[in-house]
């Protein structure tokens, strides 16, 4: 079966990340319907780093991962759909190593993605806008763009 | 047709000695040999020998000058030829029948013309090779195609030793002739060689100064023999008087067991420079005639007027002396080899270590493990013994024949052996061959990870719960097991960041609905433990024991309500037929193996076994420009009474020697062939056949 390789990977995927994970991240292949795993499709969390405008929230990421992977990335998104440049209104990433035709290489792992992603909150590339309004705010009025921010992280901090 | 005669009289005796079954499987059996090596020459002559006829054999290498001494099949003239053609051709001499069905192929076996396809033809796999690498990879060709792979491999008379020296002991003090060897190679390479590569070299500014750099480094002006005996006894004094003396002197040896004499007939006290340089320009005693010199140890004069000729040859003579300083030391050169082996022998002398013959210092000096043509014989004999087992025990033409679940190889693991070759007397049995039983997989080993297991239970009212705590955690020790079904679907998770709504919505379901298709009959389950980094593959088997567990109705039934393992296997094949074939099944190859222990345990009687061989044996006596058959009978049988009977010694030096003279073969055939031993048959020196 040719969805075996993909299914294969990410089954070691999951045991690594049993194994090791960095703290606050979750990831976790979804539940079917039916009670068993879901390996193609994974929820995660990620953590807004400490001493960022981030801190405190924790974003909701989805990962679908399609049978041509790892030749493939998954296609990461933020859900709900997050304040950010490099984040389409939809919520898809846009960030080089999850990019097919950019830094994407199939060693990658979950782990180095969601960290990559994590990175990126508080790193926005100027370079390649994926929102409109972010973009906007990130460029013109700093400010503006970092009350904004710790907004979005607060509406995201987990009720405890 | 009279040519027909000796194939059919062969073909009878084999078919009498293996069954006329067995003798008809191994003529179809198809067989590939990788390596014509050591081994492989004398695997390919025992499979011909026995009767084997469809063979294909690799090799990639080529015939060198000192594969002669052991590799039985090759001659001189054959020196520079592809190892797997010349053994194919001189082995079908043996059997032309086999002509069509004798392949040949120069190639390495990893090159990717030897697929899975072609691996896919074979019966059985005998490897012949030499190293770690190729055998890996047949290795796991066989595992991919499920082939039975047969292994050999010798290194001297048992396993692998690699030697380590420490160099200083190297330098100062010496204990075993290896320490001289080596220290004379590094004398030949400081003197012919690239000197300052040499242990022994020394810049001119060491802090202790030896005595000798200053006279080695000052090679004479003129050319002509004379001067360059003379370089050379100045040199020689330096090395094995003066250096010796002084060092003596510093107290350099205080310590040494045995204090280092300085080799006297080069001192102050000795000839002199004059006498020598008059002795070697008489020619000294003179190398004597074939092969006998190289087994004598020479006196100290005598290595001394060795090393004084090899000084004239190559700094006395004009043509040699440009290539100063690029001399490779080679054990094949042979006045290299003569430098080597005085030189050490002189330090030998100084430190009270036993001489060596030029023989024994060029083994030393090669780094040679010898490669014994005995162990070889043996190891090839014991693995035709081994495929005739497995044939014996899955006849190709009837695989399907044990029932599915029970794998063929169970047989094989009852029967056949690991068979240790060892030197001295071992075990409480002390015998010289020590056949074991097969190792069972390594679990951790990630080429055949597929260590399974059979668990019978009731899928449809056992939950998985019940799998989880009693059965993966009460009896198999799991801690924090995960189950994967059908490959890829998680349907349990516990432990660190484990899906716990998973895990509760599916612990009270059965096994048979569970999600995924669920567990049921002759499901294969995979279990992993993050905790123990372990993954089992559970293959399930449903079964319904009437009454519960506890009924009384079913004496079967199990207390704990499953079956694991061995046990479940048994339950399973309660089908009363399969059960009864498995018995006969191993009855008739454990008495088949009888025979085959009585060789290894008492000698005689099991030599029945070696029929096939003995009775080629036969023929090949009579075989006049061809001795190796006889070799192969012979040399086992030796082996066997001489590793019982302590001819240890014996065989260490028979099996050095290069070339088996016609003389020898004949002592040792009337050692190994009785005509007592054989049941039926007188065995004569007539030639009674003739090869077609």
């Amino acid at each position: 079966m040719s969805g075996g390789i993909a299914r294969g990977r990410l089954q070691e995927e999951r045991k690594a990340w049993r194994k090791d994970h960095p703290h606050g991240f979750v990831a976790r292949p979804v539940l079917d319907a039916d009670g068993s795993m879901n390996l193609m499709s994974w929820d995660c969390s990620i953590p807004g780093k400490e001493g960022t405008d981030w801190e405190g929230g924790v974003f909701k990421v989805t990962m679908e991962f399609s049978e041509d992977y790892p030749s493939k990335p998954p296609k990461c998104k933020f859900v709900p759909a997050l304040f950010h440049p490099n984040v389409y209104p939809s919520g898809t990433v846009c960030l080089s190593i999850l990019n097919e035709d950019e830094d994407w290489r199939p060693a990658i792992t979950v782990k180095q993605m969601l960290l990559g992603i994590q990175d990126l909150l508080d790193s926005p590339n100027p370079e390649s806008p994926a929102q409109a309004q972010a973009y906007q705010l990130f460029v013109t009025n700093r400010e503006e763009y970092r009350r904004r921010v710790r907004i979005e992280a607060k509406r995201n901090t987990p009720a405890s | 047709m009279a040519a027909s005669s000796p194939s059919t009289s062969v073909d009878d005796a084999r078919t009498r000695v293996l069954g006329p079954a067995l003798a008809q499987a191994v003529r179809e059996a198809k067989l590939l040999v990788v390596g014509a090596g050591g081994i492989g020459c004398e695997l390919l002559k025992n499979l011909v020998l026995t009767g084997f006829e469809k063979i294909e054999v690799i090799d990639l290498d080529t015939i060198d000058v000192s594969n002669l001494n052991r590799q039985f099949l090759f001659r001189a003239e054959h020196v520079g030829q592809p190892k797997a053609v010349v053994a194919k051709e001189v082995v079908l001499s043996l059997n032309p029948r086999a002509a069509k069905t004798l392949v040949a192929h120069h190639a390495n076996v990893k090159d990717p013309q030897f697929n899975m396809e072609y691996f896919k033809q074979f019966t059985l796999v005998l490897n012949a090779l030499d190293n770690i690498d190729a055998r890996r990879h047949v290795n796991r060709m066989c595992l991919a195609t499920g082939k039975a792979m047969i292994d050999a491999g010798t290194t001297g008379y048992v396993g692998q030793v690699n030697k380590v020296y420490p160099i200083c002991t190297i330098r100062s003090t010496p204990d075993k002739p290896v320490h001289c060897v080596v220290w004379a190679k590094e004398a030949y390479k400081l003197l012919f060689g690239a000197a300052d590569a040499s242990l022994l070299y020394e810049a001119p500014d060491a802090p202790e100064p030896s005595l000798y750099m200053p006279v080695v480094l000052a090679r004479p002006e003129g050319e002509g023999r004379e001067a360059a005996v003379r370089y050379g006894f100045r040199v020689l004094k330096a090395l094995f008087y003066d250096e010796l003396s002084l060092r003596v002197d510093r107290g350099v040896y205080a310590g040494a067991r045995v204090a280092p004499c300085p080799v006297a007939c080069l001192g102050d006290e000795g000839k002199g420079e004059e006498a020598w340089v008059a002795l070697v320009e008489d020619g000294g005693e003179g190398a004597g005639e074939g092969q006998e010199w190289t087994r004598e140890v020479w006196t100290e004069e005598r290595c001394v007027l060795e090393l004084l000729d090899v000084f004239a040859a190559l700094v006395g003579d004009p043509g040699r002396r440009r290539d100063l300083g690029r001399y490779d030391f080679d054990k094949d050169d042979a006045l290299a080899m003569r430098f080597v082996t005085a030189a050490t022998n002189l330090r030998a002398a100084s430190f009270g270590i036993p001489a060596q013959s030029y023989h024994d210092a060029k083994g030393i000096a090669g780094n040679i493990v010898p490669a014994i043509a005995t162990t070889n014989a043996i190891a090839a004999g014991l693995q035709v013994l081994e495929a005739l087992k497995i044939l014996r025990t899955a006849p190709p033409s009837l695989p399907s024949s044990a029932p599915p679940s029970l794998p063929s190889s169970t047989i094989v693991d009852a029967g056949c052996r690991v068979n240790y070759i060892v030197r001295t007397y071992a075990g409480r049995k002390r015998l010289l061959l020590q056949p074991t039983s097969l190792h069972p997989p390594n679990p951790a080993c990630f080429v055949c990870n597929r260590s399974s297991l059979d668990v019978v239970l009731d899928t449809e009212a056992s939950t998985l719960s019940f799998l989880v705590e009693k059965v993966l955690k009460g009896s198999l020790s799991f801690a924090q097991p995960t189950i994967t079904l059908r490959g890829t679907s998680i349907i349990y998770e516990e432990g660190e960041d484990a899906d716990e709504t998973m895990a509760r919505r599916n612990l009270p379901l059965a096994l048979a609905s569970l999600p995924a298709g669920g567990i049921r009959d002759q499901s294969t389950v995979e279990v992993d433990d993050v905790s123990q980094d372990l993954t089992l593959h559970l293959h399930v088997y449903h079964k319904r024991w009437e009454g519960g567990p506890e009924g009384e109705g079913d004496a079967e039934a199990p207390p704990e309500g499953f079956l694991l393992g061995g046990s479940a296997k048994e339950a399973l094949k309660a089908a009363a037929a399969a059960a009864a074939a498995q018995a006969t099944e191993r009855q008739r190859a454990q008495h088949l193996y009888a025979a085959e222990e009585e060789v290894k345990t008492r000698g005689r009687p099991g030599l029945r076994v070696l029929g096939p061989m003995i009775e080629s044996m036969a023929w090949l006596e009579s075989f006049g420009k061809f001795h190796l058959e006889s070799w192969y009978v012979s040399t086992l049988c030796m082996c066997i009474r001489n590793r019982r009977f302590g001819g240890d010694s014996w065989l260490h030096r028979r099996a050095r020697m290069p070339i088996f003279s016609r003389a020898d073969e004949s002592r040792l055939q009337t050692i190994a062939f009785p005509g007592s031993w054989y049941p039926n048959k007188q065995v004569t020196n007539s030639p009674q056949f003739l090869p077609a």
